[in-house]
C-alpha cells in the first residue's frame, strides 16, 4: 500500500488502511507520547486518543502538507489537551530566567530509557515546554499559546527544567564511575 | 566515548529516530471504540429509519381505519338513494283479476273500477318491504291483486305482468317466485280469470316490467345482504402492548467478561422487557407477528476481588470511562499471590464488605419477526410461535458491587452491536371480547452472534413469559 493509498483509505474509513497507519506510524507516535507523558500508561491513553483523532479527521487532511507532520501535530495536540487542563504546574520561581542554554554534560552512553525516565520525571510543564521547544522545535511564543502561558514563563520553565535534567544526568554519573 | 555535550543538543539526538512500540492492547482498545463509534452510527441511522417506518406505519393504518369507514358509510346510505331515485316504485299500473269461482268473467280495467274492486295504492319505501308489497285483496269471492310494477316506456304492454290467482289458493302474493310462477296466463274455463290492464300513464319516465322490477330488488337485496356480510368481518390487524420478566443465562461455561472466570460462581438475573407487537392475520390459522421491544438483561459472576491499579492492569474486555487508575476485578486470590513475587505491585487491594461481584448490564432493542400457528381457538386458545429476533445493543454497563460498594467500571467491548436471536414459544390467550384478547407467551430466545470475539464460550440465551392485552382494530 503507497502512503497515497493509505490515506484515501483512512479517508474511507478502511479498516485496513486504518491497521496499516498504526502499524506504520504509531511507533514514531508513541515516543511522542512517552516524551510529553508522566509513564508509560498515561503515553497509551494519549496514542489512543490520538489515532481516534486521527482516523476522524482523516478526511479533513489537505494532501497539501506532509503527512508525518500532521500525524505528529494532531498527537501532540491530543497529549497538550490532556495535560492543558490539569492545574498542577509547579509556579515557584518563574520569574527568575537563568541562562541555560549553553549548560553541557558528559554523554557517557547514555541509555536512552534513563532519558526518557528523567523527562517523565519532570514537573508536568516543564516536561512539556522541555519536549515542545527541544525535541519538536517549537517556539517559546508557540508554547506559550498552546499552554496558555508567557513567552517569558515558556522561558523560565525550560531553564528549569534544563537544570533538574542536569543535576539528575549529573548524579547519574557520579554514579555509574 | 566520554564526551561533553550540549544538554539540548544530548535529547534532540538521542530522540530525533527515537521509535518506542506500543503494547498491543493499545490496538485492541483503539478497535473497540471505532468499531463503537460505528455502532453509534449504525444505533443512529435505524432511529431515523425506524422513525420513518413508524411514522408510514401510522399514515397506513390511519389511511386504512378512514378506508374502512368511508366503504361503511356508503353502504348505509345505498337504500335511502336507491328510493329516492326510483319514485317509479310508485304504483302506476294495477293488475287487476277477477275471479269467479262459478263463471268466469273479464274484466276491463274501466269497468273493474266499478265492479267494487278496491285498488289500495302501495307506497314502495324499502327495498326490504318492497317485495312484499304485493297485496291481494280477496272480496266477494273477487280478488283483487295490485302489483307494484314499474313501466317500461320503451315496451308499455308488451312487457306487462299479469297475474294469475285461484281464489282458493293463498290470496297474498308474497314472493317474486310466485309471481313467476303464476305468470302464464291460464284463458281456459271455469274459474280462470284474466287479468286487465288498465291505465298506462305517462309518468315515470322510467318504465319496467314487474320482471324488471323483481330483478332490481333482487339485486338490491343480495347488495344489501353482501354490505351485511362485510361489516361484521374481524379484522386482520392487532396491536399487542406487552410486558415480560425476562431471565438471562448461559448454554455453557464460560465467562463473557474474561476467561479467568469461567469457573467463577455465576448467576443470571431477572429483569424486565417491555415492547409494543403488532400481528397481522395471514389466514385464519396464522399470523405474522413484528414489533419493537426493549430488553434488559443482567448477569453477575462472583468470587473476584477488587482493587486499584493502572488501566493497562485491568480487565481487556472493558473500556474503562475513566483514565489513570481505575478499579481492577481479578479472580479471587491472584492479588495475593501477585503481590508476594512483585510484579502486581502497581494494585492495592481494596478491602470489601461481603462477596464482591462483578454485574454485566445489557440492554437491546429487539425488532422480532416471527409467525404464530393457532392449534385451537375458541375463548381459551393456543399458538406456536418462532422466529427470529434483530437485537441492537443499548445500555452496556459493567459494574462491581460488594456489600454497599458500588461502582461503574465502564462498557464492554466485545459485545455486537447488531445480533440475531432464534426464539420458540407458546401463546395461551383468552378473548374477553372480539377485540381484546389476553395473552401470555412463554417465549425461549437464544442469542446467535452476542459477542465480536467469536472466542468467547459464552451462549447466552433469555426466558421470558410475554403477557399483555393485544387489540384488533
Amino acid at each position: 500500500m503507497t502512503l497515497d493509498q493509505l490515506i484515501q483509505g483512512c479517508k474511507k474509513k478502511d479498516a485496513k488502511a486504518q491497521a496499516e497507519l498504526y502499524k506504520r506510524y504509531s511507533g514514531v507516535l508513541f515516543s511522542i507520547c512517552l516524551r510529553y507523558s508522566p509513564n508509560k500508561v498515561e503515553a497509551e491513553d494519549s496514542l489512543q486518543d490520538a489515532f481516534i483523532t486521527i482516523f476522524n479527521k482523516a478526511e479533513q487532511f489537505k494532501e497539501k502538507g506532509s503527512f508525518e507532520g500532521w500525524i505528529k501535530r494532531i498527537t501532540v495536540n491530543t497529549v497538550l489537551q490532556k495535560y492543558r487542563k490539569q492545574k498542577v504546574f509547579a509556579i515557584s520561581d518563574e520569574a527568575q530566567i537563568e541562562d541555560t542554554a549553553n549548560q553541557e554534560v558528559i554523554d557517557n552512553g547514555l541509555p536512552l530509557d534513563y532519558l526518557l525516565s528523567i523527562i517523565q520525571e519532570l514537573p508536568q510543564r516543564y516536561r512539556l515546554v522541555f519536549t515542545m521547544y527541544v525535541m519538536d522545535g517549537y517556539s517559546h511564543k508557540e508554547i506559550g499559546g498552546l499552554l496558555g502561558i508567557s513567552d517569558g514563563t515558556s522561558k523560565s520553565n525550560l531553564a528549569r527544567a534544563r537544570g533538574i535534567l542536569k543535576t539528575k544526568i549529573d548524579d547519574y554519573n557520579k554514579n555509574s564511575l | 566515548m566520554k564526551q561533553k555535550k550540549n544538554i539540548d543538543q544530548l535529547f534532540n539526538e538521542r530522540f530525533a529516530n527515537h521509535r518506542a512500540d506500543p503494547a498491543s492492547h493499545v490496538w485492541d482498545k483503539i478497535q473497540a471504540r471505532l468499531e463503537k463509534d460505528k455502532k453509534d452510527r449504525v444505533i443512529a441511522i435505524w432511529w431515523r429509519a425506524a422513525g420513518v417506518a413508524a411514522s408510514l406505519a401510522l399514515i397506513f393504518s390511519l389511511a386504512g381505519l378512514l378506508d374502512t369507514t368511508q366503504s361503511n358509510s356508503i353502504v348505509e346510505q345505498q337504500p335511502e338513494v336507491k328510493n329516492n331515485s326510483t319514485p317509479s316504485t310508485k304504483i302506476d299500473t294495477a293488475v287487476e283479476i277477477n275471479l269467479r269461482q262459478d263463471k268466469p268473467r273479464v274484466a276491463a280495467s274501466n269497468k273493474a273500477a266499478q265492479n267494487q274492486i278496491i285498488t289500495p295504492k302501495v307506497e314502495v319505501n324499502d327495498n326490504k318491504t318492497s317485495k312484499n308489497e304485493i297485496i291481494v285483496l280477496n272480496k266477494q269471492k273477487k280478488a283483487v291483486a295490485k302489483l307494484a310494477v314499474k313501466k317500461d316506456a320503451g315496451v308499455p304492454a308488451k312487457n306487462l305482468g299479469v297475474a294469475v290467482v285461484k281464489p282458493n289458493n293463498s290470496p297474498v302474493i308474497s314472493g317474486n317466485k310466485e309471481i313467476k310462477n303464476t305468470e302464464v296466463v291460464v284463458p281456459t274455463s271455469g274459474s280462470t280469470v284474466i287479468a286487465a290492464v288498465e291505465n298506462i300513464s305517462p309518468e315515470g319516465p322510467e318504465k319496467q316490467s314487474i320482471f324488471d322490477a323483481i330483478k332490481e330488488q333482487e339485486q338490491l337485496e343480495s347488495k344489501e345482504a353482501v354490505a351485511n356480510n362485510t361489516t361484521p368481518q374481524e379484522s386482520l390487524w392487532e396491536i399487542a402492548p406487552n410486558i415480560a420478566p425476562v431471565y438471562y443465562n448461559t448454554l455453557s461455561q464460560g465467562s463473557s467478561i474474561d476467561a479467568s472466570f469461567a469457573d467463577n460462581s455465576q448467576s443470571g438475573d431477572v429483569n424486565i422487557s417491555y415492547g409494543l407487537g403488532v400481528r397481522y392475520a395471514l389466514s385464519d390459522r396464522l399470523k405474522i407477528r413484528s414489533g419493537i421491544s426493549n430488553v434488559a438483561l443482567s448477569y453477575s459472576t462472583g468470587g473476584i476481588e477488587l482493587g486499584d491499579g493502572p488501566v493497562s492492569l485491568a480487565l481487556k474486555t472493558i473500556d474503562y470511562a475513566s483514565e489513570g487508575v481505575v478499579v481492577i476485578a481479578q479472580d479471587l486470590g491472584t492479588f495475593s499471590s501477585q503481590n508476594q513475587d512483585g510484579t502486581f505491585g502497581d494494585i492495592t487491594p481494596k478491602s470489601t464488605n461481603g462477596e464482591a461481584f462483578i454485574i454485566q448490564n445489557i440492554s437491546y432493542y429487539e425488532v422480532p419477526l416471527e409467525l404464530s400457528y393457532t392449534l385451537f381457538d375458541s375463548a381459551f386458545g393456543l399458538d406456536v410461535i418462532g422466529g427470529v429476533s434483530t437485537l441492537l445493543l443499548g445500555n452496556n454497563e459493567v459494574s462491581v458491587t460488594a456489600g454497599n460498594y458500588n461502582e461503574v467500571l465502564g462498557s464492554a467491548n466485545n459485545l455486537s452491536s447488531l445480533s440475531f436471536a432464534t426464539n420458540i414459544g407458546l401463546g395461551l390467550h383468552y378473548k374477553m371480547s372480539s377485540k381484546f384478547r389476553l395473552n401470555i407467551e412463554p417465549m425461549f430466545k437464544y442469542q446467535l452472534n452476542p459477542y465480536t470475539d467469536s472466542s468467547v464460550s459464552f451462549k447466552p440465551y433469555y426466558l421470558g413469559v410475554y403477557t399483555g392485552l393485544s387489540f384488533k382494530f
